[in-house]
């Protein structure tokens, strides 16, 4: 076990590595002038060249990224152009607006997703499975921000149920309700469907007809003998929906004036503060691949029979 | 879930897409209005006899521009896919045919690309081409007179941001076909067929191109439909941030961010959620048409795509 975890963790420095690099290829080379960009086109000369030296865009590509990838392992990221603060600071003050946000609608996609996908199973082929597999692919289908909007719209202001915008710590906690409804609902959508699918596998197995032939009751033949293997998949799924979480929370943050880290990224977006899109670009990439670690890890804990 | 009914979600798939294909290139030549056409004294409508979806808040005629936006979303879509199977067909081929280094190279830029969030490198590669790129392509139009020949359609700026996201969304999106199409070839180039190819003394190419690819079109063609879906909503999402197409050329994503302060007016409210719904329809028909396919002619396919989350 321990040989897999160091082995598995050592595979992703190359990995690392390549991130930086294409990081720093898409905010130095692509461009061909970042200072110029940041800028932009009527900006006189003399001030374009004192930005580019100042920030060394004056070297070869070589040595700029060597630069880059030392001070990037050190945490140093730079300062926003904006608000001239230090980029990693900036994102650790917003990290746990961020992480509230990511948590509770994760929690709200399992707490929902994986009994609608197991109910679905279960009731294969009636209205009940319809019902959750026509939502689910609706979840799907539908683009992140107008999900926000839509409920923004309805819940926040034509019902009056949940605050418009605004922090936990200004408008109280229904305001982390329709955040986490907007941001839960693609992962939501994702377990519901994967359940469903996974136990449908499961419940055709000898095992399940074994346990029922016994005289199982059906709930513990439903959770202890089939749930549990049907879990697996489920699991490294929410690694993959993780990634689409971490951007969608920058429109679901947009919108409802969430002060997180995706709030701060479409800011500087806007701004075209590139130091501060770079640094959530790759603080992003990076947490999505320390993420897929532990649970590449978690699941060789799950499912010993696991050889990768 | 039986055969037939999976066919039947795909058949309902590929019919929203063919009537939305057909909209989107027919409709703008029906509508009596323009795009672009402003009337401040209708700003702002409801739906009307006139204007079935109502206007915004120039008093543009919404439908038609949800019709006009349909041509960008189709056209963003087949192109960045067309791009994805440029770069990722070859390379899988590659990587799954020859293993050793080239393997070796070709899997770790997929893992150094697959490791950012879709979006988000759509996101970061569309600003980066936005500088040095688009004015090297609007330079590239005027120098050929291209200019004068995409005004007919399009204007030059237009192009050119189109192409931008193009570009943008195909070097993202070739991962996704690259890693399909990899697998595919590494368990296939073991089969006999294969094996008798080489028997025969037939060039690697040869076997590449008529024995190896016409065995994993099926595969392939889901991937893309699947990858279609997620550009148009990626392009959405770019130009609701003001990135991407640029006004007044309409485009899905830029029309929900321009009016979406309307919801809160009694009458706008349409002009935000009509474009809004036509992106849910059009990712609708493609899921389903990717997901019917994927399930009646390969089962197996399902869990290398299903982990997979956008936004």
């Amino acid at each position: 076990m321990w040989s897999y975890i160091v082995n598995r963790s050592l595979q992703t420095i190359p990995v690392l590595i390549g991130v930086t690099l294409l990081t720093f290829l898409l905010f130095h080379a692509i461009p061909g002038d970042p200072a110029r960009m940041m800028l932009g086109l009527r900006a006189n000369i003399a001030t374009v060249e004192s930005l580019r030296q100042q920030w060394g865009y004056d070297q070869p590509l070589p040595v700029q990224y060597w630069r880059f990838f030392k001070k990037a392992s050190t945490g140093d990221l730079g300062r926003s152009t904006y608000t001239n603060r230090l980029v990693l600071g900036e994102i650790a003050d917003r990290a746990p607006a961020t992480a509230m946000l990511a948590v509770s609608s994760m929690l709200f996609a399992i707490v929902v997703g994986i009994p609608a996908g197991v109910l679905s199973a279960l009731r294969r082929n009636t209205w009940i499975d319809f019902g959750a597999m026509i939502v689910s692919l609706a979840g799907i289908s539908i683009p992140i921000f107008f999900l926000a909007i839509l409920l923004l719209w309805i819940f926040g202001y034509a019902l009056g149920w949940f605050p418009l915008t605004g922090y936990v710590s200004d408008v109280g906690w229904l305001a982390l309700v329709l955040p986490s409804v907007a941001l839960g609902t693609r992962p939501l959508a994702i377990l519901a469907r994967l359940t469903r699918s996974s136990m449908l596998e499961v419940l055709r197995q000898d095992y399940i007809l074994t346990a029922r032939a016994k005289g199982q009751m059906e709930w513990l033949v439903v959770f202890r003998h089939a749930f549990r293997n049907a879990f697996n998949p489920v699991f490294t799924a929410l690694s993959g929906s993780l990634a689409g979480l971490l951007v969608g929370s920058f429109f679901v943050e947009y919108i409802f004036r969430w002060p997180g880290i995706g709030f701060i990224a479409i800011e500087s977006i806007k701004q075209r503060d590139l130091p501060m899109i770079q640094g959530t670009v790759l603080v992003a990439a990076f947490v999505f691949v320390v993420v897929n670690l532990l649970v590449d890890i978690g699941y060789r804990f799950l499912d010993p029979r696991v050889k990768l | 879930m039986p055969a037939l009914f999976k066919q039947k979600m795909a058949s309902i798939g590929f019919g929203l897409i063919l009537l939305l294909s057909v909209t989107a290139f027919a409709g703008p030549l029906l509508s009596p209005y323009d795009f672009a056409d402003q009337n401040l004294r209708i700003a702002r409508q409801g739906p009307t006899y006139d204007h079935w979806l109502g206007t915004d808040k120039f008093g543009r005629d919404v439908l038609t521009r949800v019709l006009y936006g349909g041509r960008i979303s189709l056209f963003v879509g087949v192109i960045s896919q067309g791009v994805a199977l440029l770069i990722g067909v070859p390379l899988g081929c590659l990587a799954g045919y020859y293993r050793g280094w080239v393997d070796s190279v070709v899997m770790w830029t997929i893992n150094v690309f697959w490791s950012f969030p879709y979006l988000l490198l759509v996101l970061a590669l569309n600003i980066a081409l936005t500088g040095a790129f688009r004015l090297a392509l609007l330079g590239l139009f005027e120098r050929t007179g291209l200019d004068r020949l995409t005004f007919v359609l399009i204007e030059p700026e237009a192009m050119a941001d189109i192409i931008t996201v193009f570009i943008a969304l195909g070097l993202v999106s070739w991962v996704l076909v690259a890693r399909i199409v990899r697998g595919q070839i590494l368990s296939a180039k073991e089969s006999a067929y294969v094996e008798a190819a080489r028997a025969f003394g037939f060039s690697t190419p040869r076997i590449l191109m008529r024995h190896l690819l016409p065995n994993i079109v099926t595969p392939i063609f889901v991937v893309v439909t699947l990858g279609f879906a997620e550009a148009i909503i990626a392009e959405a999402a770019l130009s609701f941030l003001g990135l991407g197409v640029q006004p007044p050329t309409p485009s899905w994503g830029r029309m929900i961010s321009d009016n979406y302060g309307l919801i809160f007016s009694r009458t706008g409210w349409c002009s935000a959620v009509a474009p809004g719904v036509a992106i849910g329809l059009a990712v609708l028909g493609l899921n389903l048409l990717g997901d019917g396919l994927r399930d009646f002619l390969d089962p197996h396919l399902k869990d290398e795509l299903e982990a997979r989350g956008g936004a």
